[in-house]
Formats: structure tokens, C-alpha cells, sequence
């Protein structure tokens, strides 16, 4: 499976010149949250996406009608078709594709959380008879996918993937069934989130899952550093477009990398805490690699799941050592999350983008922020800079309350 | 209240509101057909409306909407009959 396009909207850039460069470069795109004022709150930064204009990518009254995560899929998707070399309303003419054989598989964690906050209130204050008509529509975390397919006129399957933070990888994964089983000959596939707003700041600190490093927004993010203490909250989207290496090859499109193999499993362990024993993730990278025909030594780099909480990166770290032994130490693991903070729902969707990335440029990104290892978290996270190796394969891990694994294998693409 | 006064403010929020063009907007013109406003449009318009006049607009009522003439009507019979009632 090829992967020929590629969008990413995230704080540190949107389209997959700027974001690559920022990764590559080791720069955090977290700051103080502007959409609302944060000061009572405890955790007060985040991945924000300050820039973004939404009419950018669609007219003004199908923007009124759209939460916020919508219209970063729908930017996410527009700039991942054209990396894929598609004219904008042209794109199953180009492909020379019935519209059914094309699909859109997009993941989020939570959906329309602005909207729902918003209309809450209106309830609230005014109510019932002055609640918005859109707001159910607005909200369901499947309108993503389904204004895609609307706006595209994609008229295959059709799904959306709601596994809190492995939302992203599942939905990729999803993608990469879907064409591997010939119901699709084409899928934009990737994950969406956009819940940067007063309740879901509110709720995530009640779980004292967030960062309160708040007088230093860059440093905040710090995957495996001992002095992590949270998560940073972040909004955005990547989306891929997923093809058949035959049909990508017949119509002289660029691959990034080839998207090889997909592994799910579950915890069955507890709602947020990870396995302390890392069987769920063990299982599901090594499913991965069964899948995609990989034995443990081919692979050469893992884009982790990172998410500079102390529980996750301790129990990432076990899960990596548990499935490739003394190799796990030779291995380098990176945490883009420790730029881009943790998109939730989208962020295996941009993981896939750094990861297919690296195996492109044979460029590994960095874990920014890593001063001073934790003892428990032993193995070679490309700390600070970026490192420059050819690797052959690739994992990307996203794990989600709830105990939902997600492992995407990937190779780099040698050509036929 | 005169009907072109209340026409113009209907075109103003079709505008604001539900992002149609001002300079396309007539009194005969279609709400679905030549607007594109949808059914849950009409109950946006329908609130703001009713919030802008004072006036309760039954759901039947607004079903029986085609042009924007038929909103500037219903708005001036409604107005026309709370202030009867109030009378």
C-alpha cells in the first residue's frame, strides 16, 4: 500500500512543508491557550492553531455549519490530495475511478466538543427553542468523514474511528484494510481533534493527566524526561491518502513510503492506566509486524506514542524492550508529541505523517526536552536533534483510554 | 411595520446568518431551490427571527415558507396579530 499524499494541521504548521521542517528542526508549537481565557485553570498551553482560516478551504456557510475538528479535516484532506498530485474537484477523474471504489475512513477522539460546549450554554441561558439546529450535526464525531465524502463525492465506505488517541492510527489502519481487501481502490484516511476548550481543559486536569509546567510552554511537552509531569493538549489533523502501489505506480504518483502492515489489541486492564506489564502494546506492535511481514530486527526506527505522562512513557518503554529484547537499546524511539503536543484523536494521523516522513528523507525527528532521562526509560530517544539514518521500516504506536492499541507498520519505499 | 423595511432586514439576515449572498436575494426568490437554505436553516432563520421581533412563529407556519415574500408576510401577520392580541 502506497501512501502519495499527505496533510498535516498542527500548531507547528499546516501543510507538510512547514510541519516536516518544524519536526526536523526540533521546534515546539505549544504556547498559552488564546481561544479562551485559561487563567483558573491549572494547565494554561497547548498545541494551539492560531493562524487557521477555515474559508481557506470551503465557503462561508458550510463553515457556519461545521465544528472547528471539521474544518481541520477538511484542510487536512485538501492538502493531503494535492501532495497527492489531485486537482481539487477533479480527483476521481484523475484517479479514473468510480466514485464507490473511493473511501474516507476518519478518526476522532471526542468530535464537535466546541459545539457542544457552546450550545450547552445556550440551553442553559435560553432555552431548548434557541438551541442550534446544527449542533448534533456539528457535533457527531463521524461528520468528518462524512462531510469529506460529501464535499468529495466519494461514495465508498465510509467510517469513523472513535478510540480516544489511537482514533488516528485506527482509522489509517482501517484505510489500509480497506484497500488491501479490494472494497476501495483509494482512502483518505487519518484523524482529526479539536478540543482545546474550557470543559475538556477542565476534565483532563480533574484527572491530573495534564502538563501545569505553564511559565514554560516549549519545554512543557517532555516525553521520558524524568521531570514530565502531563500531558500538553493540542488540536489539529493529518490525513493520508492511501493507494494501491500498482495504481500509484500507473498514474507516476509520488510514494512517501508503503504502508505495510496494521496491529490492533486491547488492554483489558483499566479505563486510562496503561498495562503495567505493556501487554496490550506487545501485542499489537508485534501483531503489526505480522502483518507486514516484518521480523523485530527490520525495524529501524519507532515514532512511540509518547505522551510525556509518567505512566504512559514507563509502560512504552517496558512494551518496546518486551518485544525486541536487547535490540529495544540500538532501536531509536522518538516522541514527536514532544513538539506537537498530544492531537488525542488526531494524533496518530500526524504521526503517520512524521513517520513516512522519516523513512522518505531517511530523517529521524527528535524527542525535544529530554534533559534528564528517567531511570525507567533506558533506550535511545533521538534527544534534541534530529539524526539522519536510513532506516528500512518503521512502527508508529498510538495507545487510547480505554485500553485501545494501535501500531502501524510502515517501509520505506526501494521502489519495484 | 412597512414590508420593505422588514424585507430588507430579511435579507440581512440571510446574509449574516446563513452566509447568502445579499445581491441575489429577492422577494420571489426560492429559499431552497435558489438560496440553498435547508430545512434546518429555516429554523435558524426562524429563531433569529422571532428573537429580532418578538414574535412566536409555529412550526407549521414555517413549513408552509417557500419565498423569502412568504418570510416578510409571516413576519408582518404575526407582528400584526400580537399586537392585536395586545390590544
Amino acid at each position: 500500500m502506497a501512501i502519495t499524499g499527505m496533510g498535516p494541521v498542527t500548531s507547528l504548521g499546516v501543510g507538510l512543508s512547514p510541519f516536516w521542517e518544524a519536526l526536523k528542526a526540533g521546534r515546539s508549537g505549544i504556547s498559552r491557550i488564546t481561544s479562551f481565557d485559561p487563567q483558573n485553570f491549572p494547565s494554561r498551553i497547548a498545541g494551539e492553531i492560531k493562524d487557521f482560516d477555515p474559508t481557506d478551504y470551503l465557503d462561508r456557510k458550510t463553515v457556519q455549519r461545521m465544528d472547528r475538528f471539521s474544518h481541520f479535516a477538511v484542510a487536512a484532506a485538501r492538502l493531503a490530495l494535492r501532495d497527492a498530485g489531485l486537482e481539487e474537484g477533479k480527483e476521481l477523474q484523475t484517479l479514473n475511478l468510480e466514485p464507490h471504489r473511493a473511501a474516507v475512513v476518519v478518526g476522532s477522539g471526542i468530535g464537535g466538543m466546541n459545539t457542544m460546549e457552546s450550545q450547552f450554554k445556550v440551553l442553559m441561558e435560553r432555552g431548548w427553542s434557541r438551541v442550534d439546529p446544527f449542533t448534533i450535526p456539528m457535533m457527531i464525531p463521524n461528520m468528518a468523514a462524512g462531510y469529506l465524502s460529501i464535499l468529495l463525492g466519494f461514495t465508498g465506505p465510509n467510517l469513523c474511528t472513535v478510540t480516544a488517541c489511537a482514533a488516528g492510527s485506527h482509522a489509517i489502519g482501517i484505510g489500509y484494510r480497506l484497500v488491501s481487501e479490494g472494497e476501495a481502490d483509494i482512502c483518505l484516511a487519518g484523524g482529526v481533534e479539536a478540543s482545546i476548550t474550557p470543559l475538556a481543559i477542565a476534565a483532563f486536569c480533574s484527572m491530573r493527566a495534564l502538563t501545569t509546567r505553564n511559565d514554560h510552554p516549549t519545554s512543557a511537552s517532555r516525553p521520558f524526561d524524568a521531570d514530565r509531569d502531563g500531558f500538553v493538549i493540542a488540536e489539529g489533523a493529518g490525513m493520508l491518502v492511501l493507494e494501491s502501489v500498482e495504481g500509484a505506480m500507473n498514474r507516476g504518483a509520488k510514494i512517501y513510503a508503503e504502508l505495510a502492515g496494521f496491529g490492533m489489541s486491547s488492554d483489558a486492564y483499566h479505563v486510562t492506566a496503561p498495562d503495567p506489564q505493556s501487554r496490550g502494546a506487545v501485542l499489537c506492535m508485534g501483531e503489526a509486524l505480522r502483518s507486514a511481514g516484518l521480523a523485530p530486527q527490520d525495524i529501524g526506527y519507532v515514532n512511540a506514542h509518547g505522551t510525556s505522562t509518567p505512566y504512559n512513557d514507563r509502560c512504552e518503554t517496558l512494551a518496546i524492550k518486551k518485544l525486541f529484547g536487547e535490540r529495544a537499546y540500538s532501536i531509536p524511539v522518538s516522541s514527536t508529541k514532544s513538539m506537537t503536543g498530544h492531537l488525542l484523536g488526531a494524533a496518530g494521523g500526524v504521526e503517520a505523517i512524521a513517520t513516512a516522513m522519516a523513512l522518505y528523507e531517511g530523517i529521524l525527528p527528535p524527542t525535544i526536552n529530554l534533559e534528564k532521562p528517567d531511570p525507567e526509560c533506558d533506550l535511545d530517544y533521538v534527544p534534541g536533534n534530529a539524526r539522519q539514518v536510513k532506516v528500512g521500516a518503521a512502527l508508529s504506536n498510538s495507545f487510547g483510554f480505554g485500553g485501545h492499541n494501535a501500531c502501524l507498520a510502515m517501509k520505506a519505499w526501494e521502489g519495484i | 411595520m412597512d414590508e420593505q423595511a422588514i424585507f430588507e432586514r430579511v435579507r440581512a439576515i440571510l446574509e449574516e446568518r446563513l452566509a447568502v449572498p445579499q445581491d441575489g436575494i429577492t422577494w420571489d426568490s426560492l429559499l431552497k431551490e435558489d438560496l440553498e437554505v435547508d430545512s434546518l436553516d429555516l429554523v435558524n432563520l426562524s429563531m433569529v427571527v422571532e428573537d429580532e421581533y418578538g414574535i412566536d412563529i409555529l412550526d407549521g407556519e414555517a413549513e408552509d415558507i417557500r419565498t423569502v415574500g412568504d418570510v416578510v408576510r409571516l413576519i408582518k401577520n404575526s407582528l400584526l396579530s400580537r399586537d392585536g392580541e395586545a390590544k
